[in-house]
């Protein structure tokens, strides 16, 4: 008996940058290195998402500055997305942007069957707008809540607590019996994470040139991505003390933010 | 008469994610032929879906342990299970379905909970290096099947579905785990403490007719109806699973048998392995390497007897008739209701959801008349205002943000889910508050403060909120699902 005419379809994985342009990321090259992050970051993603035909990598973007608006406003497959420049100048709408993003994550246009999407905030100021208006509209979206989201800090400039509540409150932390120290969480492998003291993917990443930035997107693009492709079921007891995907080791970096000062640091 | 359930196959596979990690098959499947006092058949059926994952390590041994654990819990039962004349009703019934919703929980998550310390027990170290016992890393579903020729009934807890496939091919969700909103992955688990208490079961027992006409039930675990890009496409493939399998196929390899379908109407028939065909495991394994890659289990159960009236529904019923390409005779009656999630067109859509809902739900047991309780809290009330004002403010929303609540309407309807759950999240879930608001309003017997009399409701939201708890009544149904477009196509 022929197989009937049914459409299987993998799971779509929303995959979404919100990118700061305000004018401050003008200087010091920053925005051309966010550009030339996310570009290179790309063929790597597509490997991953090559690898794990379960999950369908679509790829979008949002940029703010005066207002926010979508750089990217179709699901594109990462294996056909080109990376069009961003432009920086302006203030900083990124309450605007999670609004816009909010408006995406409703249900529809999400799809039900979907994998928990994967949110990327990058920015090296502080707000210039209703902030808070913006996160509770997110934060109202059920699809947020499941989402992986994950903030990249350009420079020391930018507002961690900001980053931090678009993350959320870091729910492993204390969970692994005192064998980690303050804030850090084990990664997926369970093992200590390689990473040094302070750092951890459950808080902003703290991107103080373009190679580290290079870095943070490229694990977030592909390592991530892998994690989130295989999403495993939760207890449904315990889901909102369970994060959605668990997440990976970050990656070394050699440069921390204390170090010497470096013509290139931000 | 012929009187009796056929297994047309009972399969798991490994999913094509878990091949190419090199993880184990994490769901199971059982069946099992008992026989009650007085002779009368029982077989059981049991899918189960450990959850996989870091945290769930021995999840593979945990589905198979439940499904043995299910096996030894209803043997156990046999004597207090009704074996007498048709049809079942009054103290038999009631029993019957007290059983299945509080002595069969019980007894199965102490079963399972037994099975899998043990296993850890016998581990390497005798308990995997002196870390404490937790069931958690063995956390499954639980699905269950009891089929007899004078009733039958679903069991168990988590995220699997049940299927309902008439002769024509018209499919319906007899079952499926709500979800509370925003859950994602979450699903109910075996491991979870308290579980059978918790009213994470769900269970639901069907007398069976005299006349009770043919039909199939697909019970499936999750990575199926994931692999489907709709609703629509996972009934239409339950449907397809269950008029198959072509009898000329060979047999599975993976499960020793060498029967077609196994007859277990009368007699006993082998345990576990029969009725898996060549045919369900490729169209299993296709499904998960085309759809979500996960594990993907079935086990599919006929009914063959006479012609007349159809079984009574599930409360959490609702039907979605789908084409099937295998011509068969017409329907002799119309499916009963529409899913939404096919129709089209504005309120039509919404009453279709409220009269298909309100047919095939029927509401929960009312609750003891109690004096009001309080209502919101001012602070709970502000997000209700605000999504009142987003809805109204722009009425083409109505439609698709009610369209996705079908489960947490559901839940209500059954009782399954409190309107207080819903109520006080609402800062997090205005609408989910709000559709629980206006099911406290239709429904003043549960003893809450009407919520919605101080939200400045429209009438087009009002008018969508009320229908969906309107009474049985024929289904407003788009012109192209009509009961004649409904038919498959020969």
């Amino acid at each position: 008996m022929a197989f009937p005419n049914v459409r299987l379809a993998s799971r779509p994985l929303h995959f979404i940058y919100l990118c700061d342009c305000s004018g401050s990321m003008q200087a010091q090259g920053k925005i051309q290195s966010l550009n030339q992050a996310i570009r290179q970051s790309l063929p790597g993603m597509a490997a991953v998402a090559h690898d794990n035909p379960e999950a369908r990598v679509l790829v979008r973007a949002v940029r703010f500055a005066d207002r926010a608006a979508w750089h990217i406003p179709t699901p594109t497959p990462v294996e056909e997305l080109e990376w069009v420049d961003l432009r920086a100048g302006g203030v900083t709408a990124m309450g605007e942007a999670l609004e816009l993003l909010a408006a995406e994550l409703r249900s529809p246009p999400m799809e039900q069957r979907a994998l928990p999407p994967v949110l990327v905030l990058i920015s090296d100021g502080q707000p210039t707008d209703d902030f808070e208006a913006g996160l509770a509209a997110l934060m109202a979206e059920p699809w947020a809540r499941r989402a992986v989201r994950l903030a990249i800090a350009m420079g020391h400039d930018a507002d961690g607590e900001v980053l931090q509540r678009f993350i959320g409150s870091d729910l492993s932390r204390g969970s692994a019996g005192g064998a980690l120290p303050p804030g850090e969480v084990p990664g997926a492998s369970g093992e200590m994470p390689r990473h040094g003291p302070g750092r951890s993917p459950r808080r902003p990443l703290q991107a103080a040139n373009a190679t580290t930035l290079a870095r943070y997107i490229q694990w977030a693009s592909t390592a991530v991505v892998g994690a989130a492709s295989s999403s495993a079921s939760r207890l449904a007891d315990a889901a909102a003390s369970q994060e959605a995907v668990p997440l990976p080791d970050l990656p070394p970096t050699e440069l921390d933010p204390l170090d010497e000062p470096d013509p290139l640091k931000w | 008469m012929v009187r009796r359930w056929l297994v047309a196959g009972v399969c798991s596979r490994r999913g094509s994610a878990h091949r190419r990690r090199g993880q184990p098959c994490q769901d199971a499947t059982l069946q099992r032929a008992f026989t009650l006092p007085g002779g009368l058949p029982l077989t059981l059926l049991a899918v189960a879906d450990g959850h996989g994952g870091q945290a769930y390590h021995h999840s593979d041994v945990g589905s198979a342990l439940a499904c043995e654990a299910a096996a030894e819990v209803v043997g156990a039962a046999l004597t207090r299970l009704p074996a007498g004349t048709p049809p079942l009703a009054g103290a038999d019934l009631m029993a019957l379905r007290r059983w299945l919703a509080e002595d069969l929980p019980i007894a199965l998550q102490q079963r399972w909970l037994a099975a899998v310390r043990q296993h850890w027990l016998a581990g390497p170290g005798g308990g995997e290096g002196g870390v404490p016992f937790s069931p958690v890393p063995y956390g499954s579903t639980l699905g269950l099947l009891l089929l007899t020729p004078r009733w039958w009934a679903l069991a168990g807890l988590g995220d699997w579905d049940l299927v309902r496939v008439d002769p024509a091919g018209a499919a319906e969700l007899l079952s499926q785990e709500v979800a509370a909103p925003g859950a994602g992955e979450a699903t109910a688990s075996l491991c979870q403490e308290g579980a059978a208490q918790g009213g994470w079961f769900r269970s639901w027992v069907w007398p069976i007719e005299d006349q009770l006409l043919p039909f199939s039930l697909v019970l499936s675990t999750d990575g199926i109806r994931k692999s489907c890009a709709s609703d629509a496409d996972f009934l239409a493939l339950a449907a397809w699973l269950a008029a198959g399998p072509d009898p000329t196929a060979p047999v599975c390899n993976t499960v020793a048998s060498d029967s077609a379908d196994s007859d277990i109407g009368g007699s006993d028939t082998g345990e576990g392995v029969a009725g898996v065909h060549a045919f369900l495991a490729e169209a299993l394994d296709r499904i998960s390497a085309e759809g979500c890659g996960d594990d993907v289990s079935v086990a599919i159960g006929r009914w063959q007897a006479g012609s007349a009236a159809a079984p009574p529904s599930d409360p959490s019923a609702a039907t979605v008739p789908v084409p099937v390409p295998d011509p068969r005779p017409p329907l002799q009656e119309p499916p009963l209701g529409v899913v939404p999630l096919l129709l089209t067109g504005g309120l039509a859509l919404l009453l279709g959801l409220g009269l298909a809902l309100g047919q095939r739900l029927p509401l929960a047991p009312a609750p003891a008349a109690a004096p009001p309780r309080p209502g919101l809290p001012p602070a709970g009330r502000e997000p209700l205002r605000r999504e009142v004002g987003r809805l109204c403010g722009d009425p083409a929303l109505l439609v698709p943000s009610l369209h996705t609540r079908h489960s947490q309407v559901q839940g209500l309807r059954r009782g399954t889910l409190r309107p207080e759950t819903l109520l006080i999240d609402s800062a997090r879930d205005p609408l989910g508050a709000l559709i629980a608001a206006s099911f406290l309003e239709h429904h003043p017997e549960a003893g809450r403060q009407n919520e919605l009399s101080s939200l400045g409701l429209c009438p087009a939201l009002r008018s969508a909120l009320g229908s969906l708890w309107l009474p049985a009544a024929p289904p407003a149904i788009h012109p192209a699902m009509s009961p004649t477009s409904r038919r498959p196509s020969p």
